[in-house]
């Protein structure tokens, strides 16, 4: 230390020194008020005593910080502020605060409730017997943690030695919201006592999460505290910490920052797999990757305890069905739930909780918000779990119900049910909306997000990035209903928020850019396209450490491009950069690997090389089927690109086999009536056509047709192409009447949905000419 | 000035602990640094009676060091070889509770824990602290009662001069020369005293 020769030199540092002894060792302070005060506890921030109120005989702990005696104002005025707030706070897993003052000789104190009990750290916690005791304590200071997140209070400072085990085994947890701010009075007062301050730090260090010790972070949250506890519950499975607080001091911090812990299973083999799993998701080094609240963390300890399914493993659905079937020992519509409890995870944990429960803010205002969001995030997850539960196959009688009934079924009971609360209301139609988008009925989608933004609207008069979110979801669906005008003016109006909002270079603008290259490719403006792509690429890559999946899909998506508009190359190379991303972590952005595959695949494809893309496609649904089971969507369309190789290579008796094992898939997941059903059977079809069995391939293309009326609009590009390209079909084998029929519908699709002008509109009405020529109808033809 | 010395220099400490029959030398040795070792020990995370139990074994193993090889400040400051002794021991309860749920510094991991610069922190804080207290000891038997209750009121606990000066029945001038000549006197035992420690 470079000072430590003459410290006792320099008279500051003396005095600093003498200070911090005679309150470390020194006699007992005055605080009126207060009598018979005993030293019970003493920490870097403060001593604490035990002490007997005057007036009403009743003990109590006061905590007098150290060095506090000459202070800034406004630090008093913080300290104050943040006692008032811990005073509000009742919960009998909580310390509760009861008053602040300042002792005889100027030094800040307060008062708390006195709590015989021996902190977490002492041997007590989860040295007993019984083996769910300590989880049944960890789930109880959960649920304390919570209460004061709810009330907008972040502890910061989660630790063994700030919980205190009493007698009965319950905890209490100390220096709610006030842990930190101990150490910050002392920072303000002394800003030169660089070595205590380092001291205290390293005390917390082990349980800081990684956004604590980058200096860079701005603010924290809730999520914070998840990570704190899962350190304590890390503590509690194998033993020891994630990461040992040992040796080098940068290295240290490096690991928190970076490192993943060690699995606890690869540490004691003894530890449960659930276990595991929710001590690691709470150790995301992504806040956003960990439990988003610390109540999800508590029920899923407590469904742990029960032996039910645990919620961190719901993104993975083969999960949920391997429990579910444990539990219900019945199949009836698990497809149903399987898709939900996807949907769920994804939708409302990545979308919903992602905005949720921001409290870290000095002002109130924010706390407020706070509370709100909580409600919001709690009631729309309640009302998403109603609506999974509706389609329990326990509670449900009926088989054959369908997600999309489900859905239906969801969307009537939101009308009137969240009148005085439209931001729940709101986020409960982006998550329907997204859900009916992804089962193809865009016009439901339509519905439900312009609904959720007028619901927004309704309390936020101006526009503002939540309603620009829900603008970007309303235009992608837009796209997907070739209203390219009105989703062009919806993404604008987005981005420009965006951009006024975050600047050109968020990622949350990137995410508007990204639709709108969407929107350019469904277009046909591709080099617009690829630009747009482009751009987002190099925004998300800046943000690649944070958040690599955006990055991922963003070089997937523009690798698609690429491959279809025949630039192998280069798409393959945006592939192969983001097999590296994936493969840095796979665990985590395995997910990914199959659209990787897809589209490599599907470039080996278009260049003719069936036995590679064979290959690879082979290797994609191996993956797919190990972490999936065989109940995906991705799945079908795995299956497609596989029939589609065996067709290429004239084995189509195999290619039909695939193409029913597709369609096998997207009937179980939901339902024929669908457009994923309709490819699917159109596939089977055209199989069953190259074998020559051209009346059953017919039936079966016009089954698919049928199904594609009832599922787009008249006018949709999906209907135009399956009419032109069956008209084809027919025509080729010399079957005119019926290729007249279809020629003719998509002849007159196309004059109305691209304009009589189009060279789609131009192909359309040639081909069907033709047609009308071989059937002796010249005069039509003209 | 009265300057109260007798055998109470570090190395004559020292030296009279080797001989290992001096029970009053046992004691001082123990008044001297049990502070500073159940503070450096406590911030190690170790429980109040552990904390006592540590600074007795540090003590022991120190007496018996020194009288086993005759402690030697020519091989490495008293202050590095003390704290090398006190990590060990801590350390050593430390693994020794490792069968329940302990925290921090256990096993292997207490090696390295030496160079770690909380450790070192730790360390330096309760040894300045530690030489503070010892020569405010010193202190006591050099200056009047008035002029340490100036100084503890004024300059320690931060009262206002003006109103110390009035309970105390001093000038304000005589409250500002009690702070400052015992702070240039305690500077100057605190730098004897490191000198002395070697």
């Amino acid at each position: 230390m470079d000072n430590e020769k003459d410290w006792f030199a320099d008279r500051d540092a003396l005095l600093e020194n003498l200070k911090a002894s005679a309150t470390h060792w020194g006699q007992v302070p005055e605080i009126p008020g207060f009598e018979q005060l005993v030293e019970i506890r003493r920490g870097g921030q403060g001593v604490v005593y035990r002490a007997v109120q005057t007036s009403t005989k009743q003990t109590v702990a006061i905590k007098v910080l150290l060095d506090s005696a000459t202070r800034p104002d406004e630090t008093e005025q913080r300290f104050n502020r943040e006692i008032e707030l811990a005073v509000t706070l009742r919960h009998p897993g909580i310390v509760r605060t009861f008053d602040r003052g300042k002792t005889a000789d100027g030094r800040l104190y307060f008062v708390m409730e006195f709590v015989e009990g021996v902190p977490v750290d002492d041997a007590s916690f989860g040295a007993t017997g019984e083996d769910d005791l300590p989880l049944t304590q960890f789930a109880a200071i959960c649920e304390a943690v919570h209460h004061a997140h709810q009330h907008g209070i972040i502890h910061r400072d989660l630790k063994p030695s700030n919980i205190l085990i009493d007698e009965k085994g319950q905890p209490h947890i100390l220096d709610f919201g006030i842990a930190k701010l101990t150490d910050e009075v002392r920072a303000e007062t002394h800003p030169e006592s660089a070595v205590s301050r380092t001291g205290e730090f390293l005390g917390s260090l082990a349980w800081a999460s990684p956004e604590q010790i980058d200096p860079s972070t701005a603010s924290l949250d809730t999520r914070t505290d998840v990570y704190s506890l899962g350190v304590i519950l890390y503590q509690l499975l194998p033993g020891r910490l994630p990461h040992p607080i040992s040796g080098n001091l940068r290295r240290t911090l490096n690991e928190i920052a970076t490192a993943p812990p060690p699995r606890p299973r690869s540490i004691s083999t003894g530890i449960d797999d659930d276990l595991e799993t929710i001590v690691l998701r709470c150790l995301a080094k992504d806040p956003a990757r960990r439990y988003q609240t610390v109540a999800d963390l508590e029920r899923d300890i407590e469904r742990f305890v029960r032996g039910e399914p645990i919620e961190a493993k719901r993104d993975r659905p083969w999960y949920v069905l391997r429990k579910t079937v444990a539990r219900h020992k019945t199949a009836a519509s698990l497809a149903v739930l399987l898709f939900l409890s996807a949907l769920i995870s994804a939708v409302a944990m990545g979308m919903l909780y992602n905005r949720a429960v921001k409290a870290e803010d000095e002002a109130r205002s924010s706390r407020d918000e706070a509370l709100v969001q909580a409600h919001k995030a709690e009631s729309v997850s309640a009302f998403l779990q109603e609506m999974i539960a509706s389609s329990d196959p326990m509670l449900s009688p009926d088989p054959s119900v369908t997600v999309r009934e489900v859905l239906d079924s969801a969307a009537r009971n939101i009308d009137g049910r969240f009148v005085d609360q439209p931001e729940q209301e709101a986020a409960i139609r982006q998550v329907l909306g997204d859900a009916y988008y992804h089962l193809g009925h865009f016009e439901l989608a339509e519905k439900q997000n312009r609904r959720a933004i007028e619901a927004l609207r309704s309390v936020q008069a101006d526009q503002g990035p939540a309603i620009a979110a829900l603008q970007r979801d309303l235009a992608v669906v837009l796209t997907d209903l070739r209203r390219f005008d009105e989703a062009e003016a919806t993404l604008e109006t987005a981005l420009a928020t965006s951009r006024e909002r975050y600047g050109d270079n968020h990622s949350r603008t990137a995410d508007c850019v990204l639709s709108l290259a969407e929107l350019r490719q469904a277009q046909f403006r591709f080099p617009e396209a690829h630009d747009l792509y482009g751009q987002a690429h190099d925004i998300y890559a800046r943000y690649v450490e944070a958040d690599p999946r955006r990055l991922l899909t963003a070089l997937i998506q523009w690798s698609g491009l690429l491959i279809s508009c025949g630039e192998m190359e280069r798409g393959e190379e945006l592939l192969a950069r983001a097999k590296e991303i994936i493969d840095s972590d796979p665990e985590r952005l395995g997910l990914f690997r199959s659209g990787v595959l897809l589209n490599r695949a599907n470039a080996r494809f278009n260049l003719r090389d069936f036995e590679a893309a064979e290959a690879i496609v082979t290797e994609a649904i191996a993956g797919h089927e190990k972490v999936y089971g065989d109940e995906h969507p991705k799945l079908a369309e795995l299956y497609n690109l596989m029939g589609h190789t065996q067709r290429e290579q004239h084995l189509f008796a195999e290619a039909e086999t695939w193409y029913a094992k597709a369609l096998a898939v997207s009937d179980r997941l939901v339902g024929r009536q669908s457009a994923d059903g309709a490819s699917c059977l159109w596939n089977v079809a055209q199989a069953r056509w190259l074998q020559e069995d051209f009346d059953g391939a017919e039936a079966l293309f016009r089954e698919a047709i049928d199904i594609r009326r009832a599922v787009y609009d008249a006018g949709h590009h999906m209907l135009q192409a399956s009419h032109s390209r069956l008209g084809m079909l027919l025509a080729g084998a010399g079957r005119w009447e019926s290729a007249e029929e279809f020629l003719g519908e998509a002849a007159r699709t196309a004059a109305s949905s691209y304009g009589v002008d189009h060279p789609a509109t131009a192909r359309a009405r040639a081909l069907w000419a033709e047609c009308l020529v071989e059937l002796g109808r010249r005069e039509e033809a003209e | 000035m009265l300057i109260v010395m007798e055998n109470t220099t570090h190395a004559t400490l020292l030296a009279r602990l080797a001989e290992g029959v001096d029970p009053t030398a046992w004691r001082e040795f123990h008044e001297r640094y049990a502070d500073l070792l159940r503070g450096f020990a406590r911030r190690h995370g170790l429980q109040p009676a552990d904390c006592d139990d540590a600074t007795q074994e540090i003590l022991l193993a120190l007496a018996k060091a020194v009288g086993k090889f005759r402690y030697d400040p020519a091989k490495g400051k008293f202050r590095s070889y003390l704290k090398t002794v006190a990590l060990r021991t801590v350390f050593r309860i430390l693994r020794q509770k490792k069968g329940a749920m302990t925290l921090e510094l256990t096993g292997e991991e207490a090696e390295t824990a030496a160079d770690d610069p909380s450790t070192e922190s730790w360390w330096e804080e309760e040894w300045r602290q530690y030489h503070v207290r010892h020569a405010m000891r010193q202190l006591e038997s050099e200056f009047n009662e008035q002029d340490r209750m100036a100084f503890s009121q004024y300059a320690v606990k931060g009262r206002p001069a003006a109103e110390t000066a009035a309970e105390l029945g001093m000038s304000v001038d005589q409250v500002y020369q009690a702070k400052s000549r015992i702070l240039r006197r305690l500077s100057a035992l605190i730098a004897r005293q490191i000198e002395e420690e070697g």
